[in-house]
């Protein structure tokens, strides 16, 4: 059962993912290595929400993607599309905006 | 890889319709990408388990595909082509009964039994039509109301039972059933006009030279009548298909069966040298009915065949 905590915290996660995403989806790029990329770069993920999140954001038409069958085993690769990068824009003004307000508000503590 | 891909046919039940096949064509990729990365390219049947346990139970994975924006959550896929399926089912019934239970009675005059014949599909077609209209409205609401709604605990997960899912070779196409109840009625409404079509035939080509020899039309229409008895069983095949798919045990026992008395059928026509007269020559109708012959042994050679792949050696 997790606790409240895990639950705020999943909740605070699920919150930065779709522009973690964005952020990294710059250059065509397959779950998998998503996934990878991700953990490296310090973001925790379950694979079993990423790729519906990627299906997802396709369905926005924030990214799009495509078929590389060139290789022996069929990938699926996504990338950024202009309406994406307008939003990811957007939700980083916001998320730096939510930054400084909250640090501004832990300052006064 | 058995497991895996029994995996991959579980989560493909639980899901949405539309974009089924594209989301678990991406899971395959994915897990196998993921597999080849802790496992290395050939994983032990134990790796694959442990993998699939950590991975999460089929409806785990498939809840994280169903989105609200879908009209019937992927949560009751299963159940709403059950009831459909159900429906279908129990429509085709009542409209046989009703047709047989007239015919017994009595109650068909003899100038109605056509098109008393053509309205079981009709029935069972515009009832299925209701029948689903009402259920997709229901199931529609209860996606609504409830988007969050899980019919399959966590619990309930048990690896051991995807082991014993039989998968189908690949979800078989429903339009040559559909083609066939619908072209099946049209030959029903032809078939006493079939001989006078052969007598025309036989003498056009009598006329052009060709040596054929040529029906004994009023004895072959003595056997019109089990023409129209193989083109309901065929109908019947079709539709027990399309509610429970063609490779089910009972449809593939009724397939089975029903190919060998069509193929008996046609062994009946050749044989009885009374049905050709004239020229004493396979060519003519006669070699039509042994084409359907061999065509009937190679049906019936497939069949079987696909009978004791997926109900004998995969049992």
């Amino acid at each position: 059962m997790p606790t409240t905590l895990e639950n705020l915290l999943q909740e605070m996660k699920r919150g930065t993912l779709v522009l973690s995403v964005l952020l990294n989806t710059d250059t065509p790029v397959y779950g998998y290595s998503m996934v990878q990329s991700l953990q490296e770069a310090g973001i925790e993920v379950e694979q079993n929400t990423l790729y519906p999140l990627l299906r997802r954001l396709e369905k926005q038409e924030l990214v799009t993607s495509s078929w590389d069958t060139t290789e022996t085993r069929p990938r699926k690769y996504y990338v950024i599309t202009q309406k994406g990068v307008e939003i990811r824009k957007e939700m980083l003004k916001e998320w730096k905006k939510n930054n400084t307000v909250l640090m501004n508000m832990e300052d006064k503590l | 890889m058995k497991l895996l891909e029994q995996y991959l046919y579980a989560i493909n039940k639980k899901l949405p319709w539309k974009g089924r096949e594209d989301i678990i064509k991406e899971l395959r990729s994915l897990i196998l990408d993921d597999l080849e990365n802790r496992y290395g390219s050939q994983p032990t049947e134990e790796q694959l388990e442990e993998f699939i346990k950590e991975y999460g139970s089929p409806s785990s994975v498939a809840r994280q595909y169903n989105s609200s924006q879908v009209p019937i959550s992927g949560e009751f896929t299963d159940l709403y082509f059950l009831i459909g399926k159900l429906i279908v089912l129990g429509l085709t019934i009542a409209s046989f009964t009703t047709f047989f239970v007239s015919v017994l009675t009595g109650s068909i005059e003899e100038g109605q039994m056509l098109s008393r014949i053509l309205q079981i599909p009709a029935q069972i077609l515009t009832g299925s039509f209701t029948g689903f209209g009402v259920i997709s409205l229901i199931f529609i609401l209860i996606t609504r109301q409830h988007p969050e709604i899980n019919l399959t605990p966590e619990e309930e997960w048990d690896l051991k039972e995807l082991k014993d899912i039989v998968m189908e070779a690949k979800p078989e196409s429903k339009a040559s059933h559909i083609v066939s109840l619908i072209l099946i009625p049209f030959a029903l409404v032809a078939l006493p006009y079939i001989p006078r079509w052969i007598e025309m035939a036989s003498s056009a080509l009598i006329t052009a030279g060709v040596t054929v020899h040529t029906l004994n039309t009023e004895l072959f229409s003595s056997y019109l009548w089990a023409i129209g008895v193989l083109c309901i069983i065929d109908m019947l095949y079709h539709i027990l298909s399309l509610i429970f798919g063609s490779e089910s045990k009972g449809v593939s026992l009724y397939s089975l069966v029903s190919q060998l008395i069509s193929l008996l059928f046609y062994c009946a026509l050749v044989s009885n040298d009374a049905l050709y007269t004239g020229h004493d020559t396979l060519l003519g109708i006669k070699a039509l009915f042994v084409l359907a012959i061999i065509a009937s042994v190679f049906e019936l050679l497939s069949r079987t065949g696909r009978f004791i792949k997926y109900h004998v050696i995969n049992k």
